[in-house]
């Protein structure tokens, strides 16, 4: 710092070496969305095109021919739901792994290693049980069964929870005890603590939670491609669906991308500051 | 012992078994001659060592206990 | 280890009058949770374990007859099964050293620039956002040998251009480097907050030491930004043992089988093949494989975590 040339040329260079580094990260990306606005006739070039009138083509394709909003709207349903169920049930099981350290850590040793169970593993099984709910009448009422939203819910949920929890414990662990214990002494109830006083100074935690689960769900793949085959598919199986129809339509294919990815990531944007906090489990401090 | 070291150790036994009936199958049972022989062969010493891995773990435990317990009467009877 | 937590509530719980212990508190508030997991863990578990014992060919007809463990012998003598292990081993192995070194080589120069970081951050985290499954379909046309940008690239450079894709030496590699454009920015992102959240004094310590800066690394910053670190190991290896989409939409198991993982192998065993008793029976090694692993990569965490519990 003290030599101004040197160190000019050492700034230049780390500002060079990150803008290559971010150049390869965010290329594909670029890529994608640029191929979305591009006419059909630009697509399949060699070499490729750079410079094109941009055009509205692919996202009618994407959006009139093939519907793919239909996918979008099952998606969030479908994600939201579980994100909802995932927090709910994932913070009271945290909060109680935290406090009272049910089980002596053997439970929240099983619940863990289910994350790793491989989804492929268990997805022969699921697929046979669900085919069997989906042909009685509760499983027809509630919506559980092949190609129902009920089914990938149910999946999406028992798939997130032991991620969920895992990083739910680590902020539950953040709050001081001796707020709960005031606030016990006063005279409110165990509920009425967990509701006014935990829950509260938990929310930056639960809603980080609350943006992974979301993301994983709508990005999942292997559940919605076995469970669904087109009345509750997603929007991962949707671009799918694109591709087999005929050959490769890359244009169409880039659009409905877009438009798959880009919701997720504005909702990565507005978290990003939180998501990095959360990601470290509090294995990182302050 | 208490049940969680049980718990513990027994998972631990359990995998145990289970790992060397995969070994066995894969890489020794070729050398018998008699396939029924070989999974009884198999499942005595399966269960012999996973047993033993029990056993050992429960004898640490038990050591570990009394080793705590004459800590805290050392010190008790220091404090008198 | 929970010996601090139930010494010190006892009281309190006879002064408010609850009408449940503590006990059967925490026990009520881990129930649906584990109402969950139990179904939908042990369930799927339990059939599995039936099948692998069972004669089952779908198209034949259903699960057949008890075959005790000729399923297992079967798989265990199955080249391609474990051709599949090898190339799910070979894939973990370089993409996660990878990812680490570099995630971790681009925090350190992220941590060092000046200027920028909020950006910088940004635009690392978008590939976290996108799917495997959708991402990975676009890098197919990125690697297209006639109309890729990639090789066009490398066209520009005089550089050989390879068929990413189609020849099977560099088809595994290909994946790996798509998993590496994903998830780099994941391991840059924890190893950088990680960075940021060490404490300063240390370090200012050692300059006044005059302690040379690889001296600084290996003695401070590796040892403080362990726990971090194995997390993300952890993390990504079992991410990357389980790769599924990656391959389902970049080469389904091609060319030949030279991409194939353990579970595309599972997958197109089970509902390619319809034999749903080898597919089951190589759940079970994975499970088990699984299990083990979670042994020696969950405990260390664990420990951690009912470290800070008694300490909290």
């Amino acid at each position: 710092m003290l030599q101004r040339d040197s160190s000019f040329a050492k700034e230049a260079l780390r500002y060079g070496l990150i803008v290559l580094v971010l150049g390869f990260i965010v290329f594909p990306i670029f890529w994608m969305i640029v191929t979305s606005f591009k006419p059909a006739a630009d697509i399949m070039v060699s070499p490729p095109r750079f410079l094109f009138t941009p055009t509205l083509e692919n996202y009618y394709h994407a959006i009139y021919d093939k519907n793919f909003l239909f996918y979008i709207k099952n998606t969030l349903f479908i994600s939201v739901a579980s994100t909802i169920l995932v927090v709910v049930a994932g913070s009271l099981a945290a909060y109680s792994f935290a406090r009272y350290n049910v089980g002596d850590g053997h439970i929240l040793f099983f619940i863990l290693s289910t994350k790793m169970f491989p989804a492929i593993a268990v997805i022969l099984p699921y697929f046979l049980i669900f085919r069997d709910i989906g042909k009685t009448d509760a499983g027809r009422f509630l919506g559980i069964g092949l190609d129902q939203p009920g089914a990938l819910i149910i999946s999406y949920t028992m798939f997130n929870l032991p991620f969920a929890i895992w990083l739910l414990v680590s902020f539950f662990q953040d709050i001081p005890r001796e707020l709960e214990h005031s606030a016990r002494l006063d005279g409110l109830s165990r509920l009425k603590v967990l509701r006014k006083v935990v829950f509260p100074l938990a929310a930056p935690g639960i809603a980080v939670t609350g943006v992974f689960t979301l993301i994983f769900c709508w990005n999942e793949f292997l559940f919605a491609y076995i469970l669904t085959r087109k009345a509750a598919s997603t929007v991962t199986v949707g671009v799918e669906s694109f591709f087999t129809l005929q050959g490769i339509l890359w244009g169409p294919v880039a659009a409905a991308a877009t438009i798959s990815v880009l919701p997720m990531m504005v909702f990565v944007l507005a978290m990003q500051r939180y998501m990095v906090r959360g990601l470290t489990f509090g294995a990182v401090r302050g | 012992m208490s049940f969680s070291q049980a718990w513990d150790a027994g998972f631990r036994a359990l995998l145990l078994y289970v790992g060397i009936v995969f070994v066995w199958l894969g890489l020794i049972e070729g050398l018998f001659s008699s396939q029924s022989t070989s999974v009884v062969v198999m499942n005595v010493v399966a269960v012999a060592i996973a047993v033993a891995f029990f056993l050992r773990a429960r004898r640490r435990a038990v050591a570990e206990r009394a080793r705590a317990e004459a800590e805290v009467r050392a010190l008790v009877e220091e404090h008198i | 280890m929970s010996q601090s937590l139930s010494v010190s509530l006892p009281q309190q719980r006879r002064a408010s009058g609850a009408v449940i212990s503590d006990r059967w508190f925490s026990i009520l508030l881990i129930a649906p949770a584990m109402a969950v997991i139990l179904v939908f863990a042990l369930l799927p578990l339990v059939y599995a374990l039936n099948v692998s014992f069972r004669f089952a060919d779908l198209t034949r007809g259903g699960i057949g007859d008890f075959v005790g463990l000729d399923n297992y012998r079967r798989v265990l003598a199955d080249r391609a099964f474990w051709a599949s292990v090898g190339v799910t081993v070979k894939f973990t192995l370089a993409a996660v050293i990878l990812e680490m070194v570099l995630g971790i080589a681009i925090a350190f120069l992220i941590h060092s620039a000046t200027k920028g970081k909020g950006i910088i951050r940004s635009l690392m985290v978008l590939p976290l956002a996108t799917s495997a499954a959708v991402t990975g379909l676009f890098w197919r046309y990125l690697y297209d040998t006639q109309f890729g940008l990639i090789n066009y690239f490398l066209g520009l450079l005089h550089l050989p251009q390879p068929n990413w894709l189609g020849d099977y030496t560099i088809a595994l590699w290909s994946v790996v480097l798509f998993d590496v454009w994903q998830w780099t920015p994941f391991v840059a992102l924890i190893a950088l907050a990680g960075l940021q959240a060490l404490p300063k004094e240390p370090f200012e310590a050692a300059e006044l030491d005059g302690a040379s800066t690889f001296r600084v690394l290996r003695t401070l910053t590796f040892p403080m930004l362990k726990p971090v670190l194995f997390l993300v190991l952890v993390l990504r290896t079992i991410d990357s043992v389980r790769l599924y989409d990656a391959v389902a939409v970049l080469t389904r198991g091609g060319p030949g089988t030279v991409t194939e993982s353990m579970t595309f192998y599972l997958y197109r065993t089970g509902l390619k093949l319809f034999r749903m008793d080898y597919a089951s029976t190589m759940a079970i090694f994975f499970l088990y494989a699984m299990l083990v692993a979670s042994l020696f990569a969950l405990t260390p965490l664990l420990k951690q975590f009912s470290n800070r519990a008694s300490e909290g």
